[in-house]
């Protein structure tokens, strides 16, 4: 039995892509005849971790096709036989980039739609989270649905973090820090906003990082347009920045301010839970679920609300103190044992 | 003791905000995001519409190709520019006939575009000193009563 991965997209640094890697590492390890197949890659990816999905031939009864289903895919998944597990990571509703830019709606929208047609095609679909889930049976999948969260390799995090950046905001300021791409969906203007009410009315020695990717333009230049209206200081956008760098952000940071609209996992959580930076965060389509009672979860995007609580946080050692230790004990349902344990037993309900 | 720890009282602690919100009297008092365009307008610049009339009649002066040979060389280049002239003459001619009226089609619509480009810069001219005098009435009147 052999286990084609196909991923449409496969880059560095993504949460899919990621997820999809180390898939790949642990099905090696437990013996498995495992190959990455992507429609489309960047260059800079190690020599021999995938193949281009136009490789892969039709598939035996027996072996399994394991498809990230993030966004659409120009190949047809049925056409290539085999026992198909969908997993699904969500598609971001097109409407968030429809005025920013209008291919990637479409992207979205071909993706959503192909989620649609797909809905008898799988033997067995995996949602990142629960909101994933019902996602997939509001699309009227009415396959086995199982949820399965990402698996993040946890041990990358243990390799130094950027002395540089370390020692450049090494000092007395509150760190506000946000990662994900700068895209609509992940609302950075409330975030800036809620820094800006916070730094007006609470501490204006503070400082917001805004780590994640930031190619979309008309986006970016919309929210450095507000940064100015709302004259607040210290907003940084480190751009793309190193593994390593990303790292000292989350050893900087004070509190993980998530303003989110729509996630289907939300790695990051994670990744603040794992550097014990407490996380205050919108109660939004995954976030609830991924957080499940740990962080503080916030009902609206009022900035007020939204800074007090904040303030909450970082003034006061045993709340923080509390809240970590709620978030250590949440991480643990997503070690990489577990989910490991998880993935494998899964698969032999297909040997 | 651990298990006390781990009690956050969430609800109790947006309780307690919710409170001091409306005891302070604080209030969301920034602009909103809305404020702020998709479009940056204040980075496109102004056309120089002359500078654009000038360059489109410039093409339209130059639109019409032709397919005749050039002349320089000696007398056995030329001998062999005639000779190829005129064994494609019944290609190259309705080619060249076709791209030039194409090539005029395109320069007579940036021409007609260029026109509409300056009278709608005209009209915005007069609405703004228009809208700049309604505004100083209206200020007036606010002034007076």
């Amino acid at each position: 039995m052999r286990i084609a991965q196909v991923v449409p997209a496969l880059t560095l640094g993504d949460a899919v892509s990621n997820n999809c890697r180390a898939i790949d590492a642990i099905l090696r390890e437990a013996g498995y005849d495992t190959k990455i197949y992507a429609e489309n890659y960047s260059p800079n990816l190690p020599k021999g971790l995938l193949e281009p999905l136009g490789n892969l031939r039709r598939l035996g009864d027996r072996d399994i096709l394991l498809y990230h289903m993030a966004i659409s895919l120009e190949r047809d998944m049925v056409a290539y036989g085999g026992q198909r597990i969908f997993q699904y990571h969500n598609i971001t509703p097109p409407e968030f980039y429809r005025e920013y830019n209008p291919q990637v709606a479409d992207i979205c929208e071909a993706g959503l739609s192909q989620m649609r047609s797909y809905k008898d095609a799988p033997m067995l679909c995996w949602a990142d989270s629960e909101f994933n889930r019902q996602d997939l049976i509001n699309a009227g999948y009415s396959c086995c649905i199982h949820t399965i969260p990402i698996l993040v390799p946890f041990q990358d995090y243990e390799k130094p973090a950027d002395q540089k950046v370390l020692e450049q905001y090494d000092d007395d300021y509150v760190n506000f820090l946000f990662v994900g791409r700068v895209v609509p969906n992940k609302a950075h203007e409330d975030v800036i906003r809620t820094f800006a009410w916070y730094q007006k009315h609470v501490n204006p020695k503070c400082r917001l990082f805004l780590v994640g990717n930031a190619d979309m333009k008309s986006y970016v230049g919309r929210l450095k347009r507000y940064i100015a209206l709302l004259k607040v200081q210290n907003v940084i956008f480190p751009g793309h920045i190193s593994f390593n760098a990303i790292l000292a952000y989350y050893k900087l940071a004070d509190v993980f301010l998530c303003m989110s609209l729509h996630e289907g996992f939300c790695v990051p959580l994670l990744e603040a839970m794992y550097f014990h930076v407490p996380i205050v965060a919108r109660a939004t389509t995954a976030i609830p679920y991924t957080l499940n009672g740990s962080g503080i979860l916030l009902e609206d995007n009022d900035p007020v609300t939204a800074a007090l609580t904040v303030d909450r946080v970082v003034s006061n050692p045993a709340l923080r103190a509390q809240i970590i230790e709620k978030q250590d004990r949440r991480l643990e349902d997503f070690t990489h044992e577990r989910i490991k344990r998880l993935i494998l037993d899964e698969l032999k309900l297909f040997a | 003791m651990a298990n006390k720890q781990a009690t956050v009282d969430i609800t109790k602690i947006i309780a307690e905000i919710r409170a001091e919100i409306r005891e302070k009297g604080l209030n969301d008092d920034l602009p909103g995001f809305k404020e702020v365009g998709i479009v940056d307008y204040s980075a496109i610049t102004q056309v120089d519409i002359n500078a654009l009339r000038q360059r489109v009649q410039t093409l339209m002066d130059d639109c019409q190709v032709s397919a005749v040979y050039s002349t320089e060389g000696n007398a056995i280049k030329r001998f062999y520019k005639k000779l190829i002239y005129k064994a494609t003459r019944c290609v190259t001619g309705p080619i060249t006939l076709r791209v030039s009226d194409t090539n005029r089609s395109i320069t007579q619509c940036m021409d007609s575009m260029v026109n509409i480009i300056d009278q709608q810069q005209k009209q915005i001219n007069e609405l703004s000193i228009q809208m700049k005098q309604i505004c100083e009435a209206l200020n007036g009147e606010v002034e007076g009563k």
